[in-house]
């Protein structure tokens, strides 16, 4: 059997976003441009940013590996997925920089807030 | 001598996303990327962003892979060799340095290159392109201690630019060679709206320039137009398309025309060699025509599929690619094939005075492309209906008709 989908939630950043769309590439069925070239994400009844639960999808069934995929081919790290439908709390960001305040670990190398999925400890899973 | 099993010939998106497929498909063999940059990946598409420019996100976003993830992947990178000479038959690659290597299966992935500004002058210091980090990393300097701007051409770069330049409180021109701004892929319309966003945002535009010589010391300080004006200008950025030399690669045999040519599969005409990116000028399924892309998405899936494809799941590259961009208010997104021409009709979508106005360019009855300005909402649905082949030969009063759903042609 399958392995359950860990990806419980989706947020776009919209501050980091530029409208490359690969993301809408990748998963069609779950992100779209805006009128002001942001990707949202589709869900019953609305498209916003996020925060999307999987459950508001309107392609609930997507499966981690399609939403991975497109995280990881945004061209800014825009998108982030969460294992959790409540974030752990944050751990990171710069100093006086409320844009990259964000509910997940940092990652070193990028010295900014990472994507990816992370467990309820805060260690990532994916990718 | 050298050798490797996969040898891709650029590190942008297009041949990094491919040596990351062909490594996740193919754990054991040899995988080289030879990049002309001397840097890791980098997200190009973030290179012409006001925001990124001024440095309100911050400059490390720009890396797409840690140092480390080559050397995890067993990914060599040879970075600052440029590929000189190729000889397909003895599977050979020459590069700069004079280092020959084998290889068993080749990617040319090798980008765009910026056209050159062609007028006396035109070498002088404060005279930029925008390519690659280094030369972003040139213009953020710049833009630090300068006071007027000159952009030359109009286009994706220059829009960007001239927001950049704004946002920064520099004096900007925009000096166009046409009559309007991006001739004629868009119709005047379309460029008139472009242009009066420019103008309220503080842009000057000259339209139907001709810039005579960029004068100056060691370093630019005006230009001289044919009608003999001059206009100061303490940094110029030059985006007048692009053009590569490919004549190392032609020398090879390779058949070449203003990309490297290849077939649905990314196949060049010879064996084991194969194009992906802005330089591929490929058979494209969808169209159904032979198309050169010069866009992020287009580059980044390419390079996937041509991975694929390397490692023998070969399937034909399928995809509608578009750019988007935004400032001075307006959005404008470019879908398909955007190319005029006798063969093609163009329906306008909206009036292009209440801003909002899109172009649907049809051919042998389906949609092949579309320019969009402040109408991205529809992007998706023009992309599904020029992707599902769906036929519009008796439907050009629905798409010329702005209050008609666009997504009712494809289910209906």
């Amino acid at each position: 059997m399958a392995e359950a989908n860990k990806v419980q939630k989706i947020v776009v950043d919209r501050n980091l976003c530029i409208g490359a769309a690969s993301c809408v590439v990748m998963a069609a069925g779950v992100f779209e441009l805006d009128a002001e070239n942001k990707a949202v994400i589709k869900q019953k009844g609305v498209k916003n940013s996020g925060p999307a639960g999987r459950e508001e999808l309107e392609n609930a069934a997507i499966d981690d590996t399609a939403l991975v995929q497109a995280a990881q081919s945004c061209p800014t790290k825009a998108i982030f997925l969460y294992p959790v439908r409540t974030p752990p709390t944050p751990v990171g960001g710069r100093d006086g920089d409320s844009l990259w305040e964000c509910n997940a670990p940092i990652d070193q190398s990028r010295s900014a807030c990472a994507y990816g999925v992370y467990d309820e400890a805060g260690k990532q899973i994916y990718p | 001598m050298r050798e490797f099993a996969y040898l891709i010939v650029g590190g942008g998106i297009a041949g990094t996303t491919a040596a990351e497929v062909i490594r996740q498909n193919d754990t054991d063999s040899t995988i080289v990327i030879v990049s002309d940059e001397p840097h890791r990946l980098y997200s190009r598409i973030m290179l012409s962003k006001p925001n990124f420019f001024l440095e309100q996100i911050p400059f490390d976003r720009v890396w797409l892979k840690p140092d480390s993830w080559y050397g995890d992947n067993r990914i060599t990178l040879l970075a600052k060799k440029k590929a000189v000479l190729l000889d397909a038959e003895k599977k050979e690659i020459k590069l700069d340095d004079g280092e020959v290597i084998r290889y068993g299966k080749l990617l040319l992935a090798l980008g765009g290159c910026a056209r050159r500004w062609d007028v006396p002058g035109g070498d002088k210091k404060g005279i930029f392109y925008l390519r690659t980090l280094d030369d972003a990393r040139a213009i953020i300097a710049a833009v630090k201690s300068a006071k007027h701007a000159v952009c030359v051409g109009g286009g994706f770069v220059s829009f960007e630019m001239c927001e950049m330049l704004r946002l920064a409180g520099v004096e900007v021109t925009l000096a166009l060679r046409d009559s309007y701004y991006w001739e004629p892929i868009l119709d005047q319309p379309s460029g008139a709206i472009i242009e009066t966003a420019l103008e309220k945002g503080g842009v000057k535009i000259l339209r139907k320039t001709e810039v005579k010589e960029a004068m100056g010391g060691e370093g630019v300080e005006s230009i001289l137009l044919s009608s003999g004006e001059r206009i100061p200008a303490d940094m110029i950025i030059v985006g007048i398309g692009v053009a590569c030399p490919l004549e190392w690669v032609q020398m090879a045999g390779i058949a070449v025309n203003r990309g490297i040519l290849a077939n649905e599969y990314l196949e060049t005409n010879l064996a084991d060699v194969w194009t992906a990116g802005d330089a591929a000028e490929f058979q494209d399924v969808i169209l159904a025509e032979r198309i050169q892309l010069g866009n992020w998405v287009n580059a980044q899936m390419q390079g996937r599929r041509a991975g694929f494809n390397m490692v023998g799941k070969k399937e034909p590259f399928r995809l509608v690619s578009f750019y988007t961009t935004q400032g001075f208010g307006i959005t404008i997104a470019f879908v398909g094939d955007v190319r005029p021409g006798a063969d093609r009709t163009v329906i306008p979508r909206g009036r292009a005075e209440s801003g909002s106005y899109g172009r649907i360019i049809v051919k042998d009855g389906e949609v092949i492309g579309a320019t969009l300005i402040n109408r991205t909402q529809e992007l998706a649905a023009i992309s599904k209906i020029i992707e599902k082949d769906i036929s519009v030969a008796d439907r050009e009063g629905d798409l010329g008709n702005s209050a008609f759903n666009l997504g009712d042609l494809i289910h209906g």
